[in-house]
């Protein structure tokens, strides 16, 4: 998929559909300078710091049918979103990825999942070695689950993300070492 | 306000001066907002006024499962779509209602009924409202000749899907005819993926009357008076008021009534606007928008109230907010649309070192401007809606002309210059306007740079 330069696959089966997504990376050697404001906006602030006041509970949708369908994928569909999950990225964190490290961050807006199935091992954890073109997690958007893949091998440091809490666009998911 | 108010929660899926409009409604109303928000607009000022923001891209407001994901994963009950982007995709409307989302707006059904202008035509034409002479509903290219000959010349071709004049033109010569069709369709597929189009006769010298209506979906339908848009541009709006002044009121009465009845029989919901061309004393429908305006503000500075709130009202309750005997209209108001661009319509993209809004009695602006603030050059270029009351036009216009002289933007370039040039115009002044208005004061219909020592 990188020599191809082609950024997402899509495969459908009926009514289940899976798309595979190129993870949008971020390699800090080749950024100047460190940019931590770029990466962690506010939706990311943990709910304790600062005490912004901005955060909103939890809540569901007013119907609830709109969680996953994929049967296949097996994941949970009664899944509510948490906005308290979604993400604590401590400050240290995303400007420590300086040196040698790259994050992963998220390629659309959507729900991740860590793993294939609520009770399967997720696909990565922190210390995980793996290859280019491995599953890292799954977002999903529109009940429509996207397979998220390494660019990088090497190994995971941190998972940044709790799983089936929501992303934006953007968000730093992972922060990897990468071994040539 | 009603405990329900309080524990809904809404998804501006647009940006700039809707985007802070839109949240200013939610708060007085307690509907909590999230705003989202590209990468390009990340520096917005506006987006830390909102409850919580979440970015859906680089640059795309357009990304329907983006969008809807944005909303679902913030818990989001509620949409609104602002204007442009996807306020009149009957795909996103039944996006957002599938998602179990209240979609602000009308019905997915409407939106592409009013949508295809062919078909708007139509529709409203059968509910007892005027149009323009023409073709029945789409024509081919072979059509339009023996067209020409029962209804004559000037023609003007006009693209099913089109809109702010992508995909249209006038035909004054029947040898420039088959070149027109081409343009047009060529045009029209490149800007809406649709190359159908119909055939009015063109009216030269008219003006561009609006009637703003809101309805609550179950057939009960109220109007918030009209609105003159003639200050145009390539069909660009540059200055817009209300009521429409210097017509009879009978007229505009009967209008209004029209409108109304014709909107009720449609069981019509949320906000929509009725365009007409008003020509030899007749009105002639155009299109219909079903969605917030820009230039909404006018009539609510002449009724007093919040077309915004209106609409999130009846996508909250299924019921109109007030009745029409409620509705009370004083005054006279005029808005200027300030834009980015230099003088010859060029984009003017950049930072702006310094901003310092008017102000003084009947000055509202709707802005998301500050200074220090970078105009992306991604997104259109309005910038700031500056809006008058007075107690009459006269007053109005002089309260804008004074406001627009004290409004000061560093750094880019406006078309501040040119608003207050034609406000000041014996044309304006006396309210002789038509849509050729601008194009005739600027000579060529491109630049507006003025000869040194014209006093306006």
């Amino acid at each position: 998929m990188q020599e191809s330069d082609i950024g997402e696959i899509e495969i459908k089966e009926g009514e289940d559909s899976v798309r595979i997504s190129r993870s949008t990376k971020r390699d800090s050697s080749a950024s100047v300078s460190p940019a931590p404001q770029y990466f962690v906006p506010d939706i990311r602030q943990t709910p304790t710091e600062g005490g912004s006041g901005r955060r909103l509970p939890p809540r569901t949708n007013r119907k609830e049918s709109s969680g996953p369908t994929s049967t296949k994928s097996g994941l949970d569909a009664s899944v509510t979103p948490r906005r308290s999950a979604a993400v604590r990225v401590p400050d240290s964190i995303a400007t420590d990825v300086a040196a040698g490290h790259s994050t992963v961050t998220a390629p659309m807006v959507g729900t991740f999942y860590e793993a294939p199935e609520p009770d399967a091992a997720p696909f990565v954890q922190a210390g995980s070695k793996i290859n280019q073109g491995d599953t890292l997690c799954i977002i999903e958007s529109m009940k429509m689950m996207n397979r998220i893949v390494s660019e990088y091998t090497g190994i995971v440091e941190t998972v940044l993300v709790e799983n089936a809490s929501g992303v934006e666009y953007d968000q730093p998911l992972f922060v990897i070492k990468p071994v040539s | 306000m009603s405990s329900a108010e309080t524990t809904e929660r809404l998804l501006i899926a647009n940006r700039g001066e809707i985007a802070i409009r839109v949240l200013r409604a939610c708060k007085h109303m307690r509907i909590e907002t999230v705003a989202a928000y590209t990468k390009v607009d990340k520096d917005a000022r506006y987006l830390e006024l909102a409850d919580q923001k979440i970015c859906i891209g680089e640059r795309d407001y357009l990304n329907i499962p983006a969008l809807i994901s944005a909303a679902q994963i913030t818990g989001c009950t509620m949409i609104h779509p602002g204007y442009g982007f996807l306020s009149e995709s009957e795909e996103f409307a039944s996006a957002v209602e599938a998602a179990g989302i209240q979609f602000v707006g009308p019905t997915a059904e409407h939106i592409e009924m009013m949508g295809d202008k062919a078909v708007a035509r139509e529709t409203v034409a059968n509910l007892g409202l005027s149009v323009v002479e023409g073709s029945q509903g789409e024509i081919g290219a072979d059509g339009v000749p023996s067209l020409v000959e029962d209804i004559g010349l000037p023609i003007c071709i006009k693209a099913s899907f089109g809109g702010g004049g992508k995909g249209m033109r006038v035909v004054y010569d029947i040898g420039e005819l088959s070149d027109a069709i081409s343009e047009a369709q060529t045009e029209a597929l490149a800007s809406f993926g649709e190359s159908a189009f119909y055939v009015e006769k063109y009216i030269p010298r008219a003006r561009h009357i609006e009637v703003q209506i809101l309805g609550d979906g179950v057939g009960n339908v109220v109007h918030m008076g009209t609105r003159e848009c003639s200050t145009q541009r390539r069909f660009q709006k540059l200055i817009e008021e209300a009521p429409a002044p210097g017509i009879e009121a009978g007229l505009l009465d009967t209008l209004t009534g029209q409108c109304v009845k014709a909107m009720s029989a449609m069981k019509y919901r949320n906000a929509g606007t009725l365009e007409f061309l008003y020509a030899g004393g007749k009105f002639y429908f155009i299109e219909m928008n079903t969605r917030l305006q820009v230039e909404h503000p006018v009539s609510e500075m002449i009724t007093g109230l919040d077309i915004v709130e209106a609409q999130l009202y009846v996508a909250l309750h299924q019921r109109l907010q007030f009745e029409q005997s409620d509705i009370e209209f004083r005054g006279s108001a005029i808005e200027c649309r300030i834009n980015a661009e230099n003088s010859d319509f060029l984009p003017s993209p950049g930072l702006v070192s310094s901003y310092i809004a008017p102000g003084g009695p009947g000055i509202r602006v709707d802005s998301h401007l500050f200074s220090g603030y970078r105009v992306p050059h991604q997104y259109d270029s309005l910038i700031a809606k500056v809006i008058a009351f007075g107690r009459d036009r006269e007053t109005a216009r002089r309260r804008l002309d004074c406001a627009i002289e004290e409004t000061s933007i560093e750094g880019i370039s406006t078309n501040c210059d040119l608003l207050r040039r034609i406000l000041a115009t014996s044309e304006f002044v006396e309210n002789r306007i038509t849509t050729q208005f601008v194009t005739e004061l600027l000579h060529d219909g491109t630049t507006y740079k003025q000869p040194s020592g014209d006093p306006a």
